[in-house]
């Protein structure tokens, strides 16, 4: 499990989660990740929320609601977002340090 | 930094520091005291070893034009007179407090634009969430 992996939650194991901590602290027992919604939205939070394709779907990360969970709760690595890399930076840059 | 400086801070003797670049001692601490500029080849060893904190310009000090990023324009303004008086009999710095309060002003007008543009979508992801809760509830450690 590295950095923009997506992995599936154990439960609900309908659940993607985006992994954005950095491999550099792989030694931890947790990571802070954000979840995938394929929720259909109308609107996207500019920059917070960014719609990505995995798997033929159209899902959103939403980074607003990234949280820090146990790495035992975090189940197969379903595939790979590393080229969102510059929308992941700018969405956390927004997040936390705002326009 | 100019060469000497460097030599300083690194606490690097003249002879090290030549062995690193490939030129006599004597060469080295003709070009740290200004009395020779190095060779260009020279320069590109002194630039690496030192990880740029030595500059060819440490060696010509040639006063450098502003760069682009801080292009500097003038503007007439009409202004108080009695505030600039006051101003200029205190010595404030005009431009500086102008700069200080425009930057300001732009982050602030920035995100308010922000806030308008998002205003929609952020009701429709508290909707979402009130309908389908957060997905971290039970899962995160706080």
């Amino acid at each position: 499990m590295r950095q923009f992996d997506i992995c599936r939650l154990k439960t609900p194991s309908d659940q993607y989660i985006l992994i954005l901590q950095h491999d550099i602290v792989d030694g931890l027992h947790t990571r802070v990740v954000a979840p995938l919604s394929a929720e259909p939205y109308q609107q996207l939070i500019a920059r917070l929320r960014i719609p990505v394709e995995f798997e033929g779907v159209s899902y959103v990360v939403q980074l607003d609601r990234m949280a820090a969970i146990r790495t035992a709760e975090i189940g197969q690595v379903q595939g790979n977002l590393a080229d969102f890399e510059h929308a992941v930076k700018n969405g956390m840059d927004l997040l936390l340090f705002g326009v | 930094m100019n060469l000497q400086a460097f030599l300083v801070s690194r606490a690097m003797p003249a002879r090290e520091f030549s062995r690193r670049i490939g030129v006599s001692p004597a060469a080295v601490a003709r070009y740290a005291s200004g009395k020779r500029i190095p060779s260009p080849d020279v320069m590109q060893r002194i630039i690496a070893e030192t990880e740029g904190a030595v500059t060819p310009n440490d060696f010509y000090d040639v006063p450098l034009p502003p760069s682009d990023t801080e292009a500097r324009t003038n503007i007439t303004v009409e202004i108080d007179a009695d505030l600039l008086d006051e101003a200029e009999r205190l010595g404030t710095d005009l431009v500086a407090v102008a700069e200080r309060a425009l930057t300001t002003a732009i982050r602030d007008a920035r995100r308010t634009q922000w806030r308008e543009e998002n205003a929609g979508a952020i009701k429709e992801a508290n909707e979402e969430l009130a309908r389908n809760g957060l997905w971290s509830d039970g899962l995160r450690l706080f």
